[in-house]
């Protein structure tokens, strides 16, 4: 999974150096171990089902590896890994999973206020909590053991691309940015790579634009928009999303819409586009995909040069279903297989495979790339505004569940259709007040 | 009944009746293992469906809320059901059309055609065996922008700039499905038009060559007239499958780009299940229902007469 | 002379252009067959292009190191004990409807028929509570019942017309000979029913082997379903992996090509008796 040819050998202490607080306790790690090999003495066989988003195959690969050797260790324990990737969105499936009686005992969670207002999901028991540095709290409540941190997104690039058009330094701002797509496309490759037939890629790019505009100014937007106080058709969402509209047009690869996410790296490496804008995650998928491929990544600034990017705590990760939580030896079981994944042996390789940030308190190392590195200074550097993306938000910035699906959808009618802007963001607003209206029925 | 008058009356009709009975209870014997199943899975569900449409669960929580008629209202007001609404009729219309246009032709081709008369019936009939999953996976690769094929062949034939992602715009995403459709469907029909075909006496178009009609003259008004029966039944068939198509849009577009290919069945899916608005989603899938039902009382209706006309 | 030429060329022409429809009619169908035999660097490099040897690593992989063949079995279970079931219950009833003459049972039969207006996502939502409830959720007991419930209209429907044809005097006969129902049932009409029973096998059997919403959604997660749903499901999980799914997908044509091939009289007799009597 992490292959070799990094060039610098980075150890990075992540959680240190990421996050302030310093009180290097060690309790889970010994609990986590005794915890395992007590549930190896008892007779009785426990299983539990375990759901998670497993559209990035390097992630998978690594989650089902571990929970491969977590059975191994732990034989008494069977963990039924029920997660697929057929449907359009991660929350559309777990739903239909709902729907028909499948949660899974153990889920990863995205949507923790929408489960935990079903009565779907319970807490997270609290002897896990010490293992995490600073779980998110939805009104004081945590949820769920958080699967790593989240990570920048940004412009993973080709270097030789670059370089064959004459682009010598990175952008500082959006509109050398966009000079940098002119120059690309002119020396005739297309330049940005778009897995638009996965929502969720597409949704890189609409919230890149509405954190500058939009959420790096106001963080509550969400509420005021629920409340009715401020609107999609505002000129700074109008500003967004016309950025957004005007990039697609122009300089994204002609069949974005029929590209999934999972095939975006083939084509950054075969050469047909020059650049693919994702998180860290994406680099393991390229160096699979061509072990020699030379690339680049950095955060894409603002039109004032400020860079905003992905990067607070949000609600999400390992959480207990309330089915499984009535079961004592499910919970036990469950519990030792979340301690078990953030033990420093198992977690590293996670989050290397992934390129992630651990959650823990515990120093967790792995070697980092270059690209990786640039991606650590933008989450260390304070000038950096960090946000989230616009499901991500909780409590009273907490969208309509149904809504975010549906917007991007919209988006891509938009730039298919040439839409109107400022027509589009009204009807945006007239279907999120109904979600807002209907939900509250 | 009790009086000494009828006595022997009452013999003759309780024997009768015992004999009913017996009837009876072997009928019901027969027809009760279908008749539980039915109902159950059948009739059970549609009738909790006509309840749920007028509530606004979720399809987790335990409280279902009653709100009368808010999810029909809803419906009648939202634009993505009025668009999913106005891409079903499209589809469906272009869809009856061209699958009966193609299946008399076909038909009429095998008919007609001197070699090979069962391997081309085959052929034509060969694509509706395929599940709309497999069929709609490969014309996704067929029509792919970047490795498909269609788009190599227009390169190759230097006609490159035609090149265009058949199932990411917006125009040509509906045409696509509508087309591979087409292909998959025609052959059933053709079937039963073939039937009809071989159901016309001979002599009628002997005697029509005779006269010196014309092929097109000798079709117009010999043989469509006749195979009025198997219209009938062609375009009811491929009505109520194209109101219901799915499994290609799943797998070809996912409703979109945008909501470009949503139609109603895919929206009660996602609505139902993807979405967690059940009640709302049942309050869909029973103007669906409602809707099958008022087109295919009406083409009988008109159909029929045209049938008798001639 | 000239008019048998003109007659001679009409037929040429009418030829060729039947046979180019059908190679347009059988190219996709080709091009999933020659794909499967394609590693998918050649399908990514040319599609156009015919395999250069026969490969087989695809269906070698597909068959040893994923879960498919589960799925194949899944698929063959599922259809037929379905079908079996299905001729074992519908006939009956059709038969009992036809031969007990009554309000009820006429009843009953129009009850049947309404079914076949109800399209599967108008239920579908509180079938799947249904199914949980009586505990038939996430095995293959479920969309088998489902299947069968489901083919009880149309079933009906061909059986009570092809009753109708057959001489009640063969059933009393054997009633004197001292058949019970059951026995006359089985023993004389049943083999009678013969053609229809064909027909309903080769079309219903392809509509469940070709499903994919209902087992989708109810058989469990976490192990393979379907084929149909395997396929699909690998459209999303291997969308860069073109080779196995062209794989997958021809697997699930061949055993319909058999069927066809053996049994296609069946196919065009259910359709059009099908048609007349709908």
């Amino acid at each position: 999974m992490i292959k070799p040819k990094t060039k610098g050998w980075f150890a990075v202490t992540l959680a240190a150096s990421l996050l302030l607080s310093a009180c290097g306790s060690s309790p889970g790690d010994t609990q986590a171990t005794s915890g395992a090999a007590s549930s190896d003495e008892g007779g009785e066989k426990v299983s539990f089902t375990l759901g998670y988003a497993s559209g990035d195959p390097a992630a998978r690969k690594a989650i089902s590896d571990t929970v491969q050797r977590f059975m191994d260790e732990n034989p008494n324990i069977e963990i039924k890994d029920i997660s697929d990737n057929s449907a359009s969105s991660y929350l559309d499936w777990l739903k239909t999973k709902d729907a028909v009686g499948e949660f899974p005992d153990l889920v990863e969670m995205r949507d923790t206020e929408v489960f935990a207002d079903a009565g779907k999901i319970v807490e997270l028991p609290s002897d896990l909590l010490e293992l995490f540095e600073s779980p998110p709290e939805v009104e004081g409540k945590v949820w769920n053991a958080p699967l790593a941190l989240n990570v920048p997104q940004g412009i993973i690039y080709s270097k030789k691309a670059y370089a064959d058009a004459g682009v010598t330094d990175l952008p500082k701002t959006y509109d050398e940015f966009l000079a940098v797509q002119e120059k690309l496309k002119a020396s005739g490759i297309s330049p940005l790579v778009v897995g638009g037939k996965d929502i969720f890629h597409m949704g890189f790019w609409v919230n890149k634009f509405l954190i500058d505009d939009v959420y790096a100014q106001d963080p509550d937007w969400n509420s005021k928009k629920t409340a009715k106080e401020v609107a999609f058709a505002d000129e700074n969402v109008v500003q967004a999303m016309t950025d957004f509209k005007f990039l697609f047009q122009n300089y994204v690869d002609k069949g974005w819409l029929s590209t999934p996410d999972n095939q975006t790296a083939s084509i950054l490496v075969s050469g047909k586009a020059a650049q693919l804008f994702s998180g860290t995650w994406m680099f393991s998928q390229i160096e699979e995909a061509d072990p020699n491929f030379e690339y680049g990544f950095y955060a894409v600034p603002d039109r004032e040069g400020h860079v905003n990017i992905i990067g607070l705590p949000s609600p999400a990760g390992w959480t207990l279903s309330a089915e499984a939580a009535k079961d004592p030896a499910k919970t036990d079981a469950i519990k030792s297989f979340i301690r078990y994944f953030f033990e420093p042996e198992q977690y590293s390789l996670y989050l290397a495979s992934l390129n992630g940030i651990p959650s823990t308190k515990e120093k967790v190392e792995y070697e980092a790339s270059p690209a990786m590195q640039s991606a650590l200074d933008l989450m260390n550097d304070p000038d950096v505004t960090k946000s989230l993306a616009i499901n991500n938000w909780w409590g009273d910035n907490l969208i309509p569940p149904q809504f975010r699906n549906w917007f991007y959808k919209k988006l891509q009618e938009m730039v298919v259709g040439d839409g109107d802007v400022a027509d589009y963001m009204k009807q945006i607003d007239t279907e999120y007040d109904a979600q807002v209206k209907a939900n509250s029925m | 009944m009790g009086t000494p008058a009828s006595t022997a009356g009452l013999q003759v009709k309780s024997k009768s009746r015992r004999k009913k009975s017996k009837a009876n209870s072997f009928a019901l014997l027969f027809i009760l293992p279908s008749l539980v199943l039915y109902t159950l899975f059948v009739i059970v569900p549609t009738l909790g469906s006509v309840y749920l449409s007028f509530t606004s669960w979720d399809g987790i929580s335990e409280e279902v809320r009653f709100i009368g008629l808010a999810n029909f209202a809803e419906i009648w007001q939202s634009p993505r059901v009025h668009n999913a609404l106005k891409n079903t009729l499209i589809l469906t219309v272009s869809l009856v059309l061209l699958e009966n246009i193609a299946a008399i032709a076909m038909a009429l081709m095998v008919d007609r055609v001197r070699w090979f008369k069962n391997l081309f019936r085959s052929l034509f009939y060969f694509p509706t065996l395929l599940s709309g999953v497999v069929m709609g996976f490969v014309w996704a690769m067929i029509l792919n922008y970047n490795f498909g094929v269609f788009n190599q062949i227009l390169n190759a034939v230097g006609l490159g700039a035609w090149a265009i992602d058949w199932l990411g715009n917006p125009d040509y995403a509906m045409v696509s499905i509508i087309l591979s459709t087409v292909w998959k469907g025609a052959g059933y029909y053709m079937i039963i038009y073939l039937a009809g075909l071989q159901g016309i006496p001979a002599e009628l178009s002997e005697a029509a060559n005779i006269d010196g009609a014309s092929g097109w003259q000798q079709f117009r008004f010999i043989t469509f007239p006749l195979l009025a029966g198997s219209l009938t039944v062609c375009m009811v068939l491929s009505t109520i499958s194209a109101l219901k198509i799915f499994d290609q849009i799943a797998v070809m577009t996912d409703g979109g780009p945008g909501f470009a290919t949503e139609t109603l069945t895919y929206i009660i899916y996602k609505v139902g299940f993807g979405e967690l608005r059940q009640g709302f989603g049942t309050a869909l899938a029973l103007v669906l229902f409602v809707l099958i039902l008022i087109v295919t009382v009406i083409q009988v209706q008109i159909l029929r007469k045209r049938e008798v006309r001639y | 002379m000239k008019e048998s030429t003109r007659k001679r060329v009409g037929e040429a022409a009418l030829f060729l252009i039947t046979l180019l429809v059908a190679l347009l009619f059988f190219f996709p169908i080709l091009f999933n067959l020659m794909s499967a035999f394609k590693s998918n660097g050649e399908i990514m490099r040319d599609a156009i292009a015919f395999p250069t040897s026969f490969y087989l690593e695809n269906f070698r992989y597909l068959l040893t190191e994923t879960e498919f063949p589960r799925a194949i079995l899944n698929s063959l279970i599922l259809t037929s004990v379905s079908i079996l079931l299905q001729i074992l219950i519908i006939p009956m009833a059709g038969y009992a409807i036809e031969r007990r003459q009554a309000r009820w049972t006429n009843f009953v039969f129009l009850y049947f028929l309404a079914g076949m207006m109800i399209p599967f996502q108008a239920y579908m939502i509180p079938l799947f509570k249904e199914l949980k409830l009586l505990g038939l959720y996430g095995s293959l007991a479920g969309p088998i019942l489902i299947y069968i419930a489901g083919a009880v209209g149309f079933g009906c429907l061909l059986y009570t017309s092809f009753v109708k044809g057959i001489p009640k005097e063969v059933e009393e006969a054997a009633e004197i000979d001292g058949c019970g129902r059951y026995g006359i049932f089985w023993k004389i009409v049943f083999p009678l029913l013969g053609p229809v029973t064909a027909s309903m096998v080769v079309l219903n059997g392809l509509g469940i082997w070709n499903d994919f919403l209902l087992p989708m959604l109810a058989l469990p997660s976490g192990e393979p379903k379907t084929m149909v749903v395997e396929i699909y499901r690998y459209i999303g999980e291997f969308s860069s992996r073109w080779d196995m799914i062209f794989a997958g997908t021809a697997l699930s044509v061949v055993p319909v090509l058999v069927v066809f091939v053996f049994m296609q009289k069946y196919f065009v007799k259910g359709i059009s008796s099908g048609a007349t009597k709908g």
